[in-house]
Parts: C-alpha cells; sequence; structure tokens
C-alpha cells in the first residue's frame, strides 16, 4: 500500500509537469471533439495524430492520446443527448434514455449525469489500474510462450464472443486478420510472404493504413450512405442540476456502470462499447418498471455512461501489464509506444516507471479537466454539432491521407488504406463486423512467435500446451467460452441483449 | 421473414449474409493455400514459414465451407444496395492523393483530393471544394511542415 502510495505520487509529480499538463488537456479537448463530431472516431483520431508524436517526449505522447480515448467518451455522450445519434459508437444505448431527456427539456441533467458518472467512473478506474496493474506485471513475469500463446488465443475468443454479430463470422474475421498480420518476411526463416513480389510489402502491411482504412475510409463512405443528415439540434439544455429524485435514481445505476465496466473493459475485446451495452441491459432488467427506459430513464444514462468511461481507463490494463492490446484503440497506443522505442509488457513498470505511473496519474487529472470542459463549456461543444458533414468528411479524408504516410513515409500505405477502405464497406455490407479482423492482424505475428518458441522448447509437441497449467486454463477458458456462445439459448439471450441495446 | 416477403412483393430477395461471407472467407482460405502452397512447412519443432499459413488457410476454408453450408438454414440477408458515388469517389480521391502526393507534393495532393472528394455527396458545389480545399492545404502546411516541420515536399 505504502509502496503503491509512492509510485502514484511519483506518477502525479510527472503528470502535473506544465508539458505534460498541458498535452493532457490537449488530449481531452481533442477527445471531446472527435467524440462530439458523429462519423470521427478515437481509432481514426489516433492514427492521425501519430505522426504529431513524433516530435513530442514518449511521457507527453502517450498521455495526450489516452486523454482522447477516454476523452471522447465523455463527447460521444453529449451528442447522444442532444441530436439523438451517437457522437462515438460506445454512446449508441444513451441515445435511447439522454435523448427522451433532452426532449423533455432535462437535456441539462442528462449531460450533467453522463459527464459527473463518466468522472466517478474515471476515478474508480484510475484506482483499478493502479492497483491491479503491479500485481499482473509479476504475473506477466512467470509467463512462457505457451502461456502468451494460450492468453492469446484466450483473448481473441472473448473478442469474438463479446463481438456483435455472428459468432462463426467473427471467428473467420480474427482467422482472416491473423492472415494479414503474416504478410511479409517471416522473422524467424527471413522468406517474404504473400508479397506478389511487391518490394514495398516486404516489412509487412502497417497496422496504421489497415486501421484507418476500416474504421476512417470504410466510415466516411457509409456515412455518406446514410445521408449524414442530422436531425434537430436540442439546443435549450436547462439546468445542469439534477433533481434531488434524479441523483437518487442515477447513483445507484453510476456504482454498478462502473463496476460493469472496470470488469468488462480489461477482457480482451472489452472496452468501451460493449461496456456500455451490457450496463444498459443490466439496469433495463434490474429496473422495478422497465417500462420508463426509453421514455428518459436516468438510469440509462448513467449507467452506460459510466461504464463506457471505466471500461476505456481499464482497457489499458492489458496493455500496460502485459503488452496486449485488447481492442483497437490500445494497438495503436501500442504502436505509439513502439514508435518511440518503449517495447510493451511487463518490463514497462521497472523500465519506465515514469511513463508507467505518469500516465495512470494523468488519467485521474484528464478526468477532472474532462468535467470542466463537459459541463460549463457545453455550449462550445454544441456549435460543433452544427458543422454540416458535408464539410467535414473531406477533412477527415486529408488527414487520414497524411497522417498514413507519415507514419512510414510511404505512399504505399495511403494506397493500401484505400484498398482497405473499399474492403471494409465490403465487409459492413456482408454484415463482417471489423474489430475482430484489426485484433486478429495486431496478435497474428505475436502468435506465431509465440507458437513457434513453444513448439521449440517442446521438441515439436502440442502437447506443451496442455502441460502447463497457466496455458491449458486458457485453453479450456476459450473453449468455455465458445461453447456457451454456440449453445442455443444463451446465444438467444446474447442475441437479444444486443437488440435492446 | 417469409410474412416479409409476402408484404413486400420484392422479385429477388438480396442473398443471404452466410452464404456471402462463406465464400468470401472459403475464397480466402483456398488463395492462402494455393499461393501458400510453396512455403516450406518446417518440421514441428522447427516451423517453417508456411507452417502458421497453412493452418489459417486451412481453418478460413473449413470455416467459409461451414458458414456455405449453414446459410441453408438461416435467413439473415445482406444489405445489397451499394452507394456507388462515395465508395468510388472516396476511393479515388485516396488514390489520387497517395499518386499527386508522390509526384507533385503536398499541396497539389491535398487540392485534387478535395476537389474529387467534394463530389461524394449530392450537396456540394464547386465552390465548396475550392474553399475547402485552399483552407485544408494552407492549415495542414501550417500544422505540418511549419509547425511540426515533417519533412514532407509541399509542391515540386
Amino acid at each position: 500500500m505504502l509502496e503503491l502510495t509512492q509510485n502514484l505520487m511519483f506518477g502525479f509529480g510527472v503528470a502535473v509537469t506544465p508539458q505534460n499538463l498541458l498535452f493532457c488537456l490537449i488530449g481531452a479537448l481533442l477527445g471531446t471533439l472527435v467524440g462530439v463530431l458523429p462519423g470521427l472516431g478515437p481509432v481514426a483520431t489516433i492514427a492521425m495524430l501519430l505522426p504529431v508524436t513524433f516530435t513530442l517526449p514518449p511521457v507527453a505522447a502517450l498521455i495526450m492520446l489516452a486523454g482522447l480515448y477516454y476523452g471522447a467518451q465523455y463527447g460521444g455522450s453529449t451528442t447522444a443527448i442532444l441530436v439523438n445519434i451517437p457522437g462515438e459508437s460506445s454512446s449508441v444505448v444513451t441515445t435511447i434514455d439522454g435523448h427522451a431527456m433532452a426532449r423533455k427539456g432535462r437535456a441539462g441533467s442528462a449531460l450533467a449525469i453522463a459527464a459527473l458518472g463518466s468522472f466517478f467512473a474515471g476515478c474508480v478506474a484510475t484506482a483499478i489500474v493502479a492497483v491491479f496493474s503491479q500485481p499482473l506485471v509479476r504475473l506477466a513475469g512467470s509467463f512462457q510462450s505457451p502461456d502468451y500463446f494460450g492468453l492469446l488465443v484466450f483473448g481473441m475468443v472473448a473478442a469474438v464472443v463479446l463481438a456483435q454479430g455472428s459468432v462463426v463470422r467473427s471467428v473467420a474475421m480474427v482467422v482472416l486478420g491473423l492472415f494479414f498480420g503474416l504478410i511479409g518476411t517471416d522473422i524467424a526463416s527471413g522468406q517474404t510472404r504473400f508479397t506478389f513480389g511487391i518490394s514495398a510489402l516486404a516489412d509487412g502491411v502497417g497496422f496504421v493504413p489497415v486501421a484507418m482504412g476500416l474504421f476512417g475510409i470504410a466510415e466516411v463512405i457509409a456515412s455518406l450512405e446514410r445521408g449524414g443528415a442530422r436531425q434537430g439540434v436540442i439546443e435549450k439544455i436547462g439546468r445542469l442540476w439534477p433533481t434531488r429524485e434524479e441523483a437518487r435514481r442515477a447513483w445507484p445505476a453510476v456504482l454498478r456502470g462502473t463496476g460493469i465496466g472496470s470488469l468488462l473493459g480489461v477482457l480482451p475485446g472489452g472496452g468501451a462499447l460493449i461496456s456500455a451495452f451490457a450496463a444498459y441491459v443490466v439496469e433495463k432488467k434490474i429496473a422495478k418498471d422497465p417500462s420508463r427506459f426509453g421514455q428518459g430513464a436516468i438510469e440509462g444514462v448513467a449507467a452506460p455512461e459510466s461504464a463506457n468511461n471505466a471500461g476505456a481507463q481499464t482497457s489499458f490494463i492489458p496493455l500496460l501489464a502485459m503488452g496486449i492490446p485488447p481492442n483497437p484503440v490500445m494497438a495503436l497506443m501500442l504502436g505509439a509506444m513502439t514508435i518511440h522505442g518503449i517495447v510493451p509488457g511487463p518490463k514497462v513498470m521497472s523500465e519506465r516507471p515514469d511513463l508507467f505511473w505518469g500516465m495512470i496519474a494523468s488519467m485521474w487529472v484528464g478526468n477532472l479537466m474532462l468535467v470542466i470542459i463537459n459541463l460549463p463549456l457545453i455550449g462550445i461543444w454544441v456549435k460543433f454539432l452544427q458543422i454540416p458533414y458535408r464539410w467535414l468528411y473531406a477533412v477527415i479524408l486529408v488527414f487520414c491521407c497524411i497522417g498514413v504516410f507519415t507514419v512510414n513515409n510511404t505512399t504505399t500505405d495511403v494506397l493500401v488504406m484505400a484498398l482497405f477502405g473499399v474492403f471494409g464497406y465490403l465487409l459492413l455490407k456482408i454484415r463482417c463486423e471489423p474489430a475482430p479482423l484489426i485484433l486478429g492482424f495486431i496478435l497474428g505475428p505475436m502468435l506465431e512467435e509465440n507458437f513457434r518458441r513453444a513448439l521449440i522448447v517442446s521438441r515439436g509437441s502440442w502437447w506443451v500446451f496442455l502441460e502447463r497449467p497457466i496455458c491449458a486454463s486458457f485453453l479450456a477458458l476459450s473453449l468455455l467460452f465458445l461453447l456457451l456462445v454456440v449453445l442455443p439459448t444463451i446465444r438467444k439471450r446474447r442475441e437479444q441483449a444486443f437488440r435492446e441495446g | 421473414m417469409a410474412q416479409q416477403g409476402a408484404r413486400r412483393p420484392e422479385p429477388r430477395p438480396p442473398p443471404l449474409a452466410d452464404l456471402c461471407s462463406g465464400s468470401l472467407f472459403a475464397g480466402f482460405g483456398v488463395a492462402i493455400l494455393w499461393v501458400g502452397a510453396d512455403y516450406p512447412l518446417g518440421v514441428p519443432s522447427r516451423i517453417g514459414p508456411g507452417y502458421v499459413p497453412r493452418l489459417l488457410g486451412i481453418l478460413l476454408a473449413a470455416i467459409g465451407l461451414f458458414l456455405i453450408v449453414r446459410s441453408w438454414w438461416t435467413t439473415e440477408r445482406i444489405d445489397a444496395t451499394v452507394a456507388w458515388r462515395p465508395l468510388l469517389l472516396i476511393s479515388t480521391a485516396t488514390v489520387a492523393f497517395a499518386l499527386l502526393f508522390e509526384a507533385n507534393g503536398l499541396v497539389p495532393a491535398i487540392l485534387v483530393s478535395v476537389g474529387i472528394a467534394n463530389y461524394a455527396t449530392g450537396e456540394n458545389r464547386w465552390t465548396t471544394a475550392v474553399v475547402l480545399g485552399g483552407v485544408l492545404a494552407f492549415f495542414a502546411w501550417l500544422l505540418f511542415v511549419k509547425g511540426l516541420s515533417l519533412p514532407l515536399p509541399v509542391w515540386k
């Protein structure tokens, strides 16, 4: 405990230097903006900002990018409540009751509950990250290659189970992603694979162009297809302070949302989106009068908004403790760390304590900033909502192009992005989720490497994966998860949960 | 599903989602096995560059096949409408950016790609492209070249 306090104090020392405070604020502001603007998500924005971080010290860069991710969770609720479209995918469920409240003239209190709930969740999640990272780092230190293999498999299975839509198709998407990750030179033998003689592909397909194609370009095309039309913005916000009755109903929901979000954030494949869905469903299930939901129930705003922020933050745990990114945003954070020469994994905490504890402390500071950014300054963000999408998408497109180019200084990456943009649109059309693909893509090389090493140690015997208890339990858990989802009764309930969301 | 079909007298409903995605995955699986056929498999204690791709190819082909078979029992259909205008113009604008950036530099690339992307929606006029392209080119130059001093060719 003493050690933890010391570490946190050290972290705050790092986080409150003027430079890091400034970049935390920039991250929070950009995150709010990205959250408010529909059709622009944290994945695309972080990818666009990667080149900007080249010139920054690594701590400042990562503090800014982290602020952007959880900041987007705050901003997303504003659009959800005032315009009835999610500014961020994780605010989808907030539209239901949040906008209903706004129509009843209670927009102010919905916004206030969303921001304060997010702040509470952010504080709790920061504490959880601080407390649980250390034991996890120790645990990860004892992991050997078969165990990493088991963990990676479990991560992918969890991602599939938590993804929306067909489980079988999601499994196939993971496998396809694993394959894309293998394109390029095989590290062990030096042979180039699946490059079709294109020399630019010898280093593999970059993660950034693939992610920007699937989440940036494809999203622009899909948004344009939907018309990009805005329904009227509710500009009358009303009194910010919730009534006593609203506060009484909201705070237990905030607690539950925080718990659910913190838990689901840590799971591979988890993060903000799934946390918000789960929290909403739980609130509806345990409510005495479920019919209030959809009519402006404050719990329907409080729980998911707390959950998405908690989930966004605890998803840093697997990345910081084990070097395994549980979702696309964390994969980009991993990319940002690699750019700065930091090898993500259990060693970060001992080798770069300034980075590790500084980032954790900055999350708390950032959350404090976000409450201020989002409540008193709400009027400014409402103005941004009035920028028409027909101007915005060209800006997104150009910044995607420049961002992708600058990561490796090659226009091949821009072409790869265009290709994956079209492919991503096709995937949307045939109802395949891109998120499992991107996860497989990131984990592919790690998986092959640990698989290879495990087999070297075991002299070619596959039994090694069942002999090591850690690995065997991960694999058993993966199998259990898959079986549970495939079984008919649970499948029905899962589908229902997503539909209700 | 049957009731819906009765209400809407469309002659041909869009293809089944499982059939389409299954064919895509099976196609990828077979392609992986085909292209990767020459890569050495190695031995299990020292797997070669072809080992994991072979496993993935087989897995993908098998899942694809499973989906194709399963489509017999499923009813979910794909969204068969394709927004050709944004699809073609946005992807063309991206490719144009890549080619022009390589050949002519940042400013021409921005101007032309904004000019193309401008027409991805019917709501924009040519004036939008001119103003937006000019403003974007200026700010990109200010931010990336002046501000962050990234070595980008501005105009060549």
